[in-house]
């Protein structure tokens, strides 16, 4: 099986340009954070159920979220908490 | 990098609070639905229904036969909704064996499968996990205290697109000396991400 | 396409949305299972639910193939990849 995986000649150079949220495989996150509840704060269920309302209302697509966070620049994503990233994309997409 | 914000809540929750007083205005969701969504995400949908299936495929190989071929079936057979976000969204269950650990992760977000499982684990969604097991799987595992032997094959479940996976762990040894309610017990979370495995506590 | 067919994911690089990780483009696996329709998220992104419908594939990347020597001899790491995202190897 591994052996059928391997293909002559793959390119090893960088293969594509990425957004913000396209980690896999990068060095420098450091260590995994201390074990945290689901939602820590008010805001953060109710803005990821607001998120779920809005993708059943067919407000957006889920697509259309994962884009518009994706867009997020770099510097600003990654200094994001996690559901702030949710918030402003919400912000984006609601009014 | 992403910690929880806490000192900018007041901010946060204020700019949440505009978001739900314009869908509600705008007839897409009521506060009251908001409040629903998230009692259903606090009580009904939790990694007991993830442990209820495991533990009813180690006592019924016929139900674990069905579990791996259709999940989201098997989920449904014992009660367990599944659903969320849409119908587009399904589970596939895979097992580990003496040769084959499984774990999953969503490099590209933090796709999760939440309708079974509830709302991920903050390292989950962190990018230090997601970064690192697709690409060093045994370290990552090893910093959860799962240190497999050198010749099982890690299988490293990146979930991309509309699969949200679920690891159905071996029953650990002694496991036929408990009931179901302990063997339940056994079945954490983190087993069922795959970065834990089920261990029988020794009295 | 098939499952047991060798594929590679397709060299790209989109401005818009693009559901193919960074670390498989240009690689190679195997096709281990289908996991049936789903919206083609490219398109998603754009036009919202009219997206048309494709065939979802999940492919398994050997670990060497993806990241050198410096992968475990033993990882194998699957992706579930539009079929758009893919070419015959």
């Amino acid at each position: 099986m591994r052996a059928l995986l391997w293909c002559e000649g793959s390119p090893h150079e960088t293969p594509g340009m990425a957004y913000a949220n396209d980690v896999g495989g990068m060095h420098g996150f450091g260590d995994l954070p201390e074990e945290g509840h689901g939602f820590e704060s008010v805001w953060e269920a109710q803005i990821f159920a607001l998120n779920q309302a809005c993708v059943a209302a067919g407000v957006y697509t889920l697509d259309e979220f994962r884009h518009v966070m994706e867009r997020i620049p770099p510097r600003e994503y990654y200094d994001m908490p996690y559901y702030e990233r949710w918030l402003t994309a919400v912000e984006r997409l609601l009014p | 990098m992403s910690g929880s914000g806490h000192h900018r809540n007041g901010e946060l929750q204020a700019r949440v609070n505009a978001l739900l007083a314009l869908a509600e205005e705008r007839g897409i969701v009521t506060r009251a639905q908001i409040d629903e969504r998230i009692e259903a995400l606090g009580s009904s949908v939790s990694p007991l229904n993830g442990a209820l299936m495991v533990v009813r495929s180690w006592n019924d190989p016929a139900y674990r036969d069905r579990l791996l071929y259709d999940a989201g079936a098997a989920a449904t057979e014992l009660g367990i909704a599944g659903g969320g976000y849409s119908s587009d969204i399904h589970l596939h269950a895979v097992a580990n064996t003496a040769e084959v650990h499984n774990v999953v992760v969503c490099t590209l977000c933090s796709c999760y499968p939440l309708a079974w499982l509830g709302p991920p684990p903050a390292w989950y969604k962190s990018e230090a996990y997601r970064s690192r097991v697709v690409r060093d799987p045994r370290g990552v595992l090893a910093e959860f205290g799962t240190v497999l032997p050198d010749d099982v094959e890690v299988r490293v479940w990146d979930a991309s697109a509309e699969a949200r996976y679920l690891v159905v762990p071996r029953p650990p040894e002694g496991v036929e000396q408990l009931s179901e309610d302990e063997q339940l017990d056994l079945v954490t979370r983190d087993c069922l991400i795959g970065v834990a495995v089920p261990r029988v506590p020794v009295h | 396409m098939n499952v047991g067919d060798r594929v590679r994911v397709r060299v790209m690089n989109p401005p818009g949305h693009n559901r193919a990780p960074s670390y498989v483009r240009g690689r190679c696996g195997v096709v281990v299972r289908s996991v049936g329709d789903g919206r083609f998220p490219d398109e998603a992104a754009a036009v919202g639910s009219d997206a048309r419908q494709e065939t979802i594939w999940t492919v398994a990347f050997a670990g060497t193939e993806l990241w050198g020597p410096d992968a475990g001899p033993r990882d194998v790491v699957h992706v579930d990849l539009f079929e758009t995202y893919l070419e015959g190897a």
